[in-house]
């Protein structure tokens, strides 16, 4: 299970934003996978508006279609069709930093049903910042947003957290207070259930348990 | 708008029927449209390789909401004459539950009428019907279902019925039944399909 951050163009990422396009069609350079998340960037290519205007659209990889399938080695040819989950679309006007951090089983559940409303995010977790950018009312966007990915079943939540600090501690990390839940996904009805060891953090696969 | 029926390789029909797989990949000979309903037919292909395989009798009913094709010219090269269909949340419809599958396309006033059940009955023509599974055991104890397309929207509703024969033709009997609306168990909505001047004009009418 991984975490691939794709540019999108914005035809497309519109329609999928919207649910009318539940696949992509890519290049197969990245050994996507069955629960990989998938992080759109929306990008415009004309020169009236940004090429960037952080809207972001996430989901997971439901299934995957290779050319590694009998029948679709001439025809898919180094290309994949993912099929894409349920997703959120995330406003790039509503947020200023955006990061990323996997969590053992059980703390992610706490996470999302807010028992912790503290949970430990690394510097390197920092996916997109766009502190610069002022929103309609001129102010910068205070929300902090954090994906927060269960390790175990590749489930994925979307929590508002507290404003940045401004520095990191030695392990290059901080505290974040958890605001709000924006989005949870759906159990991955293909998750395989992976067993996590909480003390060593070793992934072991059922059988080798 | 067409309806298009599609054989469907049993591997592939259960990730679409779990909703795991919402796309088609395809050969473009049947001039694929946004807002064609598709109807996919379980299909497990002969082990021996030289048979025709067999079709299960499960069917998934579904709309094409988005095409990806060799018209998007970044795209030209790598799909050459295949498409990618984004397919809408469907309707399974397992073999154990049916006697009889008919298909049959309406006019966009007459379906309103069907799905609002202000229609009790409909033409069936008999050529339409894609499955029949009469000659299984306790299939005759089951309900004859219609899937009834709206030609002007690609709406479609998943009907039961019973098959009456039509008294006012009767020579017409061995050609169709006047299907005697029995439940609606499904429709789609396309709101595509009402932009513009979609409403104005059934408005008129």
């Amino acid at each position: 299970m991984k975490v691939q951050i794709l540019k999108s163009e914005k035809d497309h990422f519109e329609q999928v934003a919207e649910g009318s396009k539940r696949f992509e069609f890519r290049v197969n350079d990245r050994d996507y996978q069955i629960n990989d998340i998938l992080v759109l960037m929306c990008v415009h290519k004309g020169k009236a508006e940004p090429f960037f205007n952080g809207d972001l659209f996430v989901t997971s990889v439901d299934s995957v279609l290779s050319a590694d399938e009998v029948n679709y080695a001439d025809t898919l040819k180094g290309n994949v069709i993912l099929s894409l989950s349920d997703g959120v679309f995330v406003d790039g006007k509503n947020y200023q930093r955006f990061y990323y951090q996997e969590y053992s089983d059980r703390l992610f559940m706490r996470l999302v049903s807010t028992f912790t409303t503290t949970a430990h995010v690394y510097e390197k977790g920092l996916i997109l910042r766009r502190d610069e950018v002022a929103t309609p009312d001129g102010k910068p966007a205070k929300t902090n947003l954090l994906l927060a990915v269960n390790k175990a079943t590749g489930e994925w939540a979307i929590l508002s957290i507290s404003p940045a600090e401004t520095s990191y501690d030695s392990d290059k990390r901080f505290n974040s207070q958890v605001v709000a839940v924006v989005a949870v996904n759906k159990r991955l009805s293909s998750a395989k259930p992976v067993i996590v060891d909480d003390e060593t953090e070793e992934m072991k696969e059922p059988n080798d348990a | 708008m067409k309806v298009q029926i599609l054989k469907t390789h049993n591997r592939y029909f259960d990730k679409v029927v779990d909703g795991s797989k919402k796309f088609e990949f395809r050969f473009n000979d049947r001039d694929y449209q946004v807002g064609d309903p598709l109807i996919l037919l379980d299909y497990t292909p002969d082990p021996t390789g030289n048979g025709n395989g067999l079709l299960t009798g499960d069917m998934f009913l579904t709309t094409v909401t988005y095409m990806l094709s060799a018209e998007h010219e970044q795209f030209a090269k790598v799909l050459n004459d295949n498409v990618i269909l984004s397919l809408s949340d469907g309707v399974f419809i397992d073999r154990n539950q049916y006697k009889t599958v008919y298909c049959q396309v309406y006019e966009n006033n007459f379906y309103l009428r069907l799905i609002a059940s202000l229609a009790k009955s409909a033409v069936v023509y008999k050529e339409n019907c894609i499955n029949n599974r009469a000659n299984h055991n306790g299939s005759t104890n089951k309900p004859n279902l219609l899937i009834a397309i709206n030609n002007e929207t690609g709406e479609w509703a998943l009907l039961s019925f019973k098959e009456e024969p039509c008294i006012e033709n009767e020579k017409m009997w061995e050609k169709f039944w006047c299907a005697r609306i029995t439940q609606v168990h499904h429709t789609y909505y396309n709101a595509e399909a009402y932009k513009g001047d979609m409403i104005a004009a059934a408005l008129d009418k």
